[in-house]
């Protein structure tokens, strides 16, 4: 696999399909899974490390049962192209910055993908457009299994799939939801959602994971019990409350419409004008302002730019992807410039 | 202030007792009363054992003898401070720490979903058994009463299985 030819294209995650799509960017599941007799990798001196990776990289590229993975080691990898991979929700920030033996395998659409020596030996991971918990669940199982059969999982009787840490013991799994909630938050009610995903044990983060601030009306909802409860059960926690918030956005965004479409339409148009227009503008505003653009094609008051045509600019304006085209290391100015040049190419504003 | 045990020697030890539901009570003792009374207290050294500075879920994992895993060598109390396990086994090695400590995590301490595809058969007709279950309720709901009759029939055979 080249990470050239990955950087063209945007996964499958982004290509604004699926259910709710308008609202419901992504769902994902991630599975933690170590290697029996090995230690774990907070125990793991370089020379471990190094024979885990070989041993989960050989039964990577050995399995014929999962959509075909190809791996990437993170040692050929420069800052940058780890930063693209973050980006593109392929690796976790925790694994870009280790040092040491690790990679990851990905498939071509990018909707399956293995870190291998991340916080545990493995972590798989599934992601799909829009909302498809079902989907994404039997894929990230079937992938399990494929692997289970190669590799002797740490697995106890009573307490499950054994993790470096505690709190990701049992199933192993993360379930996570990325949400566009525009109006939620124009309209202060988010705080709402937060308190109700707070009371079923949910937790809400920002659109990169763990400590990271909710940017541009995105946030990403993810259980936090993997013990005791079945991945099906988990699966089920999401249906049930996700569809909740959905029509929560949906129900503000029509008040909006009713009550003050002037405004809303000003706030919509304006974030246009300063996309297409502007010389310099930081990743903050960038998500700021094609939120509000996101929202605007979603209520069919801005037809100039479609779902994906959005979707890839949140990706494409990030620092990783914005220097790997440029094909070098830039400065923070210079990336705000080169960021400011695609929106307006990208926009058709020249 | 002299000490409110024996009201003779000057007060050194001074602690604050919080019992569940109560108020907080202060209570100042002198060296050989603390002592009496079972109060122990660490030299710096060994204060610095305290989870506080590590992992902030190290609050959570309650004290307990130390132990070492004789597979990766991690101690208890290394475990206790950043809450990171060193290999499989240090979850039957540090039993008495981690089952209260999954309990205050999840809510849980056993797991009851899927196991891997080498498991032993009695794991795999519990996970199928739980499957199947969750599969009839789902049918009750949907007023699938035939199909539901049907996975019953399924349990029923399953765990004669079991006991047969």
């Amino acid at each position: 696999m080249k990470i050239d030819d990955l950087a063209k294209e945007t996964g499958e995650w982004l290509r604004g399909t699926g259910a709710e799509s308008d609202i419901v960017i992504s769902t994902r599941i991630r599975l933690a899974r170590n290697v029996s007799a090995f230690p774990f990798l907070t125990r793991a001196d370089a020379k471990e490390r190094a024979r885990v990776e070989a041993f989960v990289r050989g039964k990577i590229e050995g399995n014929r049962t999962t959509p075909k993975l190809g791996y990437l080691a993170l040692g050929d990898l420069s800052a940058v192209e780890r930063m693209l991979l973050v980006e593109r929700h392929l690796i976790s920030r925790e694994l870009a910055a280790s040092k040491g033996d690790g990679g990851v395998a990905i498939a071509k659409d990018e909707s399956v993908s293995v870190m291998v020596n991340e916080e545990d030996h493995l972590r798989i991971q599934v992601i799909h457009s829009g909302f498809q918990p079902s989907e994404t669940w039997e894929q990230a199982s079937a992938v399990d299994d494929g692997l289970g059969k190669k590799i002797p999982f740490a697995f106890h009787p009573e307490f499950g799939f054994l993790t470096a840490c505690p709190t990701n013991v049992g199933t192993g799994m993360r379930i996570s939801v990325l949400l566009h909630l525009p109006a939620l938050v124009l309209t202060k009610q988010i705080e709402k959602v937060f308190h109700a995903l707070e009371r079923i044990t949910f937790t809400v983060r920002g659109l990169y994971g763990e400590g990271t601030q909710a940017s541009g009306d995105f946030y990403q909802i993810s259980n936090r019990v993997t013990l005791g409860k079945a991945e099906e059960d988990l699966v089920g926690d999401m249906k049930n409350v996700v569809p909740e918030i959905v029509r929560f956005e949906r129900t503000w965004r029509e008040r909006l419409l009713k009550e003050n479409k002037v405004k809303l339409e000003d706030r919509i148009w304006r974030a246009w004008a300063v996309l297409t227009n502007a010389r310099s503008i930081s990743s903050e505003e960038t998500l700021e302002y094609l939120s509000f653009v996101r929202l605007g094609v979603h209520l069919g008051l801005l037809d100039r730019v479609d779902t994906k045509g959005v979707n890839e600019l949140f990706l494409f304006t990030q620092p990783g992807h914005l220097q790997k085209s440029s094909g070098k290391v830039l400065e923070a100015d210079e990336r705000d410039a080169a960021r400011a040049d695609l929106i307006r190419r990208r926009l058709g504003a020249g | 202030m002299l000490c409110q045990i024996c009201n003779k020697a000057q007060a050194t030890v001074h602690l604050t007792e919080v019992a569940q539901n109560k108020l907080a009570r202060d209570l100042h003792v002198c060296d050989d009363c603390a002592r009496a009374n079972g109060v122990g207290y660490k030299t710096s050294l060994q204060a610095q054992d305290a989870p506080a500075k590590g992992n902030p879920l190290g609050k959570l994992v309650k004290e307990a003898p130390e132990v070492t895993c004789p597979a990766c060598g991690l101690a208890y109390s290394e475990f206790r401070q950043k809450v990171r396990a060193g290999c499989e086994k240090d979850y039957e090695v540090f039993r008495e720490g981690i089952v209260p400590l999954l309990q205050k995590i999840h809510g849980a301490t056993k797991h009851i979903g899927k196991v891997p595809p080498d498991a032993g058969d009695t794991l795999q007709r519990e996970r199928r058994l739980r499957e199947l279950e969750r599969e009839m309720e789902d049918l009750v709901k949907r007023e699938q009463y035939e199909k539901a009759a049907r996975v019953r029939d399924d349990i029923r055979k399953l765990k004669e299985e079991k006991s047969g």
